[in-house]
């Protein structure tokens, strides 16, 4: 392996990696604007000069990230030569720039900005006329800020080789040049949003973040996108008590550097006016004894009336043994969502067996969506569930598959009277038989976010839970991997998580002393599930691990 | 009508590619013969060879956008490039262009209304030895005054 000395130190360094990531890999950080690990190398924006020297090579400034490690190659990359090229790549790349960070959504994250402090000059010498250049739609998500635009062609190179539609280009020349789609052809591909992530500077911005929060006012949780089986790591920016924005979060397993568009702007219903802050019923001490005499009334039937959230628990619990105790447990089933979490899952089976005995358990999910795949290999997945994988783990593949289905004829055939159904999924639009078959039940509770939800229009009792930012836990990704999500919020009203909510109820059947945090309920789960084994928060970190890994050295490695 | 070469410019881009080690660097040439058989090189010519070599329409965007030397729909008869670049600007290449924006009525960049002609300044075209000089579409100019340029504008059909 070749040597290389950088700053006076040596170190063994692969031969032909560029210098500036390896640099970056050793702690020692370059500036740098047109470099990014997931794109090929253009070598254009200048900021990133070192000083080398080295067999074969003029010694002298040069770019590193277009210099490939070889033996005996010198590298400095904080001489006093190296800091004033910076100084004057910096004033040239400000020579055009309108200097608007009071009213750009980049400041606080902008390159422009964090290297003029650190290494800039403090005036410029440009006296000539500014070059000004267009603002506009570059894309249905996407806007550029022209004046604010280095030229780094991150964005082209992205559209190019990662997202394989190359909608953006340089177009013009010199100063005049500019990022531009071709007209008529916008930048519509399902990546766009990632063009704004990795522009370094306030040139594309993000028109659904458009001036909604000075980013440094923001508090920031990581988490797992819901939003396909995928599970991309993000992060969950919040302001003022709702989520601003979904960023990627770097997780080469499953994600390298992006989100799609779909998962990314899948946000809004966490604040959404029909979000469910309060329990209520409606008939149920009628239901229970109806039933039993055989006389039910369908949910839609009957008026709301708002109710305590241990009230309705404590409803849900009674009306649910009631049932059993009246026409057996079989007579009860449970309906989870691949939208609930791993801890979620694993204590609504436990409660929905110990706490009821019920013989019956099926999942609800999203409708399959359109599968798509770039140019990269990222893809995203068909199904729009953040959680089916966990399902199939923690109800029994089983259940997963065809216990709906079971459940459904349970009910047409009279045999299942009672359902505790869990829902929280977005945007689902539920097969019309599920939802004309609860109808018919004497009681159905149901677990919802929102109250507009096709499951709350067949309910007796509606416990309200919150949506993924609100709360922790894990999801199981389509490869096996679990991940943790953190609470970024606090869910509306008496709005609880799931994972709270469904412990209650355990406690209320007297199988359960007390609410455990969902860690606590992670090390439960993996303490009794073999394919969790040896998994806990602590060893999922921030980049998750696979199913079955403690177990097997391979699957770990992934 | 859609957009398409003829037999002939077809068989010219075939024989294009087998001069080229990949399909995009075929790509000016074939800008040049686009616009030798459509006239000029409008957003569907460029489709059409963005097709043809494989790029995105926008990369030919960038590549057209790039040079001054094609022809555009938008542009007159006769477009006039002025060099504006060192060796003629030191001989003058400023008093050229003012010149011709007085005569014609336009700045740089515009075409007159009779669609006749259109001013552009553009860098070295290779004849700074006698400099300050123009292109007239493909004919080279040297050595220009005012009085020069008056009399091959005046010259044109
Ligand atoms: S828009 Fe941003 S990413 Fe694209 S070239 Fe300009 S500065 Fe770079
Ligand atoms: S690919 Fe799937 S998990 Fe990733 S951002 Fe898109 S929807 Fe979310
Ligand atoms: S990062 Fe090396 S030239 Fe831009
Ligand atoms: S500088 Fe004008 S032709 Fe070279």
């Amino acid at each position: 392996m070749p040597t290389i000395k950088v700053n006076g130190k040596e170190y063994d360094a692969p031969a032909g990696k560029n210098v500036l990531q390896f640099c970056l890999d050793q702690g020692l950080y370059v500036p740098h604007y047109c470099y990014h690990p997931a794109l090929t190398i253009a070598g254009n924006c200048r900021m990133c000069i070192v000083k080398g020297s080295g067999p074969g090579l003029r010694p002298g400034l040069m770019t590193s990230c277009t210099l490939p490690v070889q033996d005996k190659l010198e590298v400095e990359t904080e001489a006093p030569d190296v800091q004033k090229a910076r100084e004057g790549v910096l004033e040239f790349l400000l020579i055009n720039h309108p200097l608007d960070c009071p009213v750009c959504d980049q400041a606080g994250e902008c390159y422009l900005q964090d290297y003029s402090f650190k290494y800039g000059r403090d005036r410029s010498r440009f006296v000539e006329k500014k070059v000004t250049k267009h603002t506009k739609d570059v894309g249905r998500n996407i806007r550029i800020w022209g004046n604010r635009c280095i030229v780094c062609t991150r964005c082209v190179r992205f559209c190019e080789e990662v997202a394989g539609t190359g909608e953006l280009n340089v177009v013009e020349r010199g100063d005049h040049s500019i990022i531009d789609n071709f007209p008529g052809l916008p930048m519509d591909n399902l990546l766009s949003g990632n063009t704004a992530d990795i522009c370094p500077v306030g040139a594309l911005l993000d028109k659904d973040f458009l001036y909604q929060a000075r980013v440094w006012y923001m508090e920031t949780a990581d988490s797992v996108c819901p939003t396909c089986s995928v599970g991309c790591n993000l992060k969950v920016d919040t302001y003022q008590g709702q989520v601003k924005r979904l960023r990627p979060r770097e997780n080469q397993a499953v994600n390298q550097w992006w989100l799609c568009d779909i998962g990314r702007y899948n946000h809004k219903f966490t604040s959404a006016p029909n979000r469910l802050g309060l329990a209520k019923t409606r008939g149920v001490a009628t239901a229970a004894t109806a039933a039993i005499a055989a006389t039910a009334v369908s949910a839609p039937a009957l008026e709301w009336e708002r109710c305590s959230l241990d009230g309705a628990l404590a409803r849900t619990w009674e009306t649910l043994d009631k049932f059993v105790r009246a026409e057996g447990a079989g007579a009860v089933a449970g309906l989870a969502s691949a939208w609930l979490s791993n801890e979620e899952l694993f204590l609504f089976r436990k409660f929905m067996k110990l706490g009821i005995g019920a013989l019956d358990l099926g999942l609800v999910a999203h409708q399959d969506g359109e599968a798509h795949a770039f140019k990269s290999g990222f893809k995203i997945h068909a199904d729009r569930n953040p959680n089916r994988r966990g399902a199939q783990e923690l109800l029994g593949a089983d259940a997963a598959k065809d216990g709906l289905k079971r459940v459904l004829d349970g009910i047409r055939a009279g045999r299942i009277k009672a359902v505790l159904a869990a829902g929280g999924i977005p945007g689902w639009e539920p097969d019309p038989a599920l939802l004309a078959a609860l109808r018919k039940l004497a009681f159905v509770a149901v677990l919802d976010v929102a109250e507009d939800a096709p499951l709350v229009s067949v309910a007796h009792v509606v416990l309200p839970g919150a949506t993924w930012v609100e709360k922790d836990g894990t999801f199981t990704n389509a490869q096996g991997r679990v991940q943790r999500c953190q609470r970024a919020l606090p869910p509306p009203g008496v709005a609880a998580p799931e994972s709270d909510l469904l412990q209650q109820l355990l406690v209320l059947a007297g199988k359960r002393e007390k609410v455990l945090s969902a860690q606590g309920v992670f090390a439960e789960l993996a303490a009794e599930v073999p394919a969790f084994a040896g998994l806990s928060y602590r060893d999922l970190g921030g980049q998750g691990k696979c199913l079955g890994a403690a177990a097997d050295p391979a699957v770990a490695a992934r | 009508m859609p957009v398409q070469f003829s037999e002939k410019s077809r068989a010219r881009f075939e024989w294009l590619l087998t001069r080229y080690p990949t399909r995009q660097a075929a790509l000016l040439p074939t800008l040049r013969l686009a616009e030798e058989e459509f006239g000029s090189i409008g957003l569907e010519e460029m489709k059409y060879v963005a097709g043809l070599i494989g790029v995105s329409p926008a990369h030919v965007l960038g590549v057209v956008s790039f040079y001054t030397h094609y022809r555009r729909p938008e542009h007159g008869k006769y477009i006039l490039q002025v060099c504006s670049t060192l060796p003629c600007a030191l001989r003058g290449c400023e008093r050229i262009t003012d010149h011709l924006k007085k005569k014609l009525g336009i700045k740089v960049g515009e075409t007159t209304k009779d669609k006749r002609f259109t001013l552009k300044k553009v860098e070295c075209l290779a004849a700074c030895d006698r400099a300050p000089m123009m292109q007239v579409n493909d004919q080279d100019h040297y050595d220009l005054t005012p009085e020069k340029v008056d009399r091959i504008l005046d010259g044109l059909p």
